[in-house]
């Protein structure tokens, strides 16, 4: 056996996981090679070095915080499932019927007090987002210069990090990542991925002002502890709050649950 | 092979006697299985999470982990030994949690192969290259060669740890090993 069979076993004669042929043959050759035998040392040095390496305890509160996630899992079930809502969910959800409610009556009436003709771009895109995301998007591309970038650059151009990086909660990833100029000011969009079930699309300013992304009715509300405005998009809800300086809008969301967990996530430092 | 710290042997230790009554504890939302559970392997989760993706990382890593083998329970089928099961989650979460933070970490531990000056403690300055190069390996590699060095994993679990082909494992591990060492005299590493 020469040297260019041996040493492609040598991680496996190291590991004792060789055939008892191939084995012996190996042993024989390291024992006669002095660069296979450097070799096979080398790996052991290395093995000694990793198994020598110090970890330091894990925290004592990651139990706690696990039992709180799980007794949080508990609740959701037992809310879910006996038809018990909470006090909040309650009002969320009249909440909710009112903004269909005022939607429906006041959408022609108020959107050119607030700006916002149902035929302008803005307007089709977020009417078009339910049906087909990724048809929405060429709405922006066309019309608002919306242009593909990476994570990195949107932190540049936003003057800090962006929202979603690092932070995304389990089961959604980022898709797309677009600068947005609007007629009013310049966003960061986030387009991602909820599992295999749909897309959110999260718009994002570094100046705490909303822009026209809030052109449609919407009711303010308080999810989670923290204020936020909702409005009705088709069987969807677009919400909006400030965080620190960030302003965020989330089209697409499913559900008040949602809309918490997201803003929860979010909020977390 | 080798023999370990007796720090680490408690560990793994711990790792062992994850029998079915706890599965079957953990399934039924059992708080006193999931605790014993955790207890048994968080030490063991923890410590491939922070060579993973960082000691200030590593807990909530941790944490999801767990979470997730909680909440996912129902899905282990006993094919494999739990903690493999759980090490697959872990090695799953590290490489989602680091491409999560990919473009927003610095890159961590990177150094210059500079000029150390005297070595007066040769031991602490090989364990701080080794961080280093361990850093460099890619992300699946480096989980792969953990889950062996640390873990002592044989090859069909590593396999099934980390979703990789059983005929492949050797030769993976054979690269990353050549790898860390190539990692290691560049940052000037004296064999």
């Amino acid at each position: 056996m020469d040297c260019s069979k041996v040493q492609p076993l040598l991680s496996a004669y190291c590991d004792g996981e060789l055939a008892a042929d191939d084995r012996t043959m190996v042993a024989a050759h390291v024992t006669a090679c002095a660069q296979c035998s450097r070799r096979l040392a080398a790996f052991g040095g290395l093995s000694t070095m990793v198994k020598g390496l110090a970890t330091p305890p894990p925290p004592a509160d990651i139990w706690t915080q696990i039992e709180r996630e799980l007794d949080a899992d508990v609740q959701v079930v037992a809310r879910r499932s006996l038809g018990v809502w909470t006090r909040s969910t309650r009002r969320l959800a009249a909440l909710a019927a009112l903004v269909v409610i005022a939607v429906g009556l006041g959408l022609l009436a108020t959107s050119n007090r607030l700006g916002v003709h149902p035929r302008d771009h803005l307007a089709r895109y977020l009417d078009q987002f339910q049906e087909d995301a990724e048809k929405a998007q060429r709405i922006l591309i066309a019309n608002y210069g919306a242009k593909a970038i990476d994570l990195e650059e949107a932190g540049r151009r936003l003057g800090y990090r962006p929202v979603v990086a690092g932070r995304l909660p389990d089961g959604y990833t980022l898709e797309a990542v677009y600068a947005v100029q609007m007629p009013c000011c310049d966003f960061m969009q986030y387009v991602c991925r909820r599992g295999s079930a749909g897309m959110i699309a999260i718009f994002e300013r570094g100046d705490g002002h909303s822009g026209c992304l809030e052109g449609r009715p919407a009711i303010a509300a308080c999810c989670g502890g923290q204020r936020c405005r909702l409005a009705q998009l088709g069987g969807k809800l677009v919400v909006s709050w400030n965080m620190d300086k960030r302003h965020l809008t989330i089209v697409g969301v499913r559900d008040v649950d949602e809309v918490e967990e997201l803003m929860a996530n979010f909020g977390k430092g | 092979m080798h023999p370990t710290p007796d720090n680490e042997q408690t560990t793994a230790k711990q790792a062992d006697g994850c029998g079915m009554d706890i599965v079957r504890g953990c399934q039924q939302g059992d708080r006193r299985a999931q605790h014993q559970l955790y207890e048994n392997c968080h030490k063991a989760i923890f410590r491939l999470a922070v060579r993973m993706v960082g000691p200030q990382e590593a807990a909530d890593v941790t944490q999801q982990v767990f979470l997730q083998a909680f909440r996912k329970m129902d899905t282990f089928s006993g094919r494999s030994r739990l903690e493999t099961w759980l090490y697959r989650l872990a090695v799953n979460e590290s490489l989602q949690h680091l491409r999560r933070m990919r473009r927003w970490q610095q890159p961590r531990l990177e150094g210059e192969p500079a000029d150390r000056g005297p070595k007066h403690d040769e031991q602490t300055d090989n364990r701080e290259l080794l961080d280093l190069a361990l850093a460099r390996l890619e992300p699946e590699l480096r989980s792969l060669f953990l889950l062996r060095e640390l873990h002592d994993l044989p090859y069909r679990e590593l396999a099934d740890a980390t979703g990789t082909a059983e005929g492949t494992v050797a030769s993976r591990l054979n690269r990353a090993r050549r790898l860390l060492q190539e990692h290691l005299i560049d940052l000037g590493w004296e064999p």
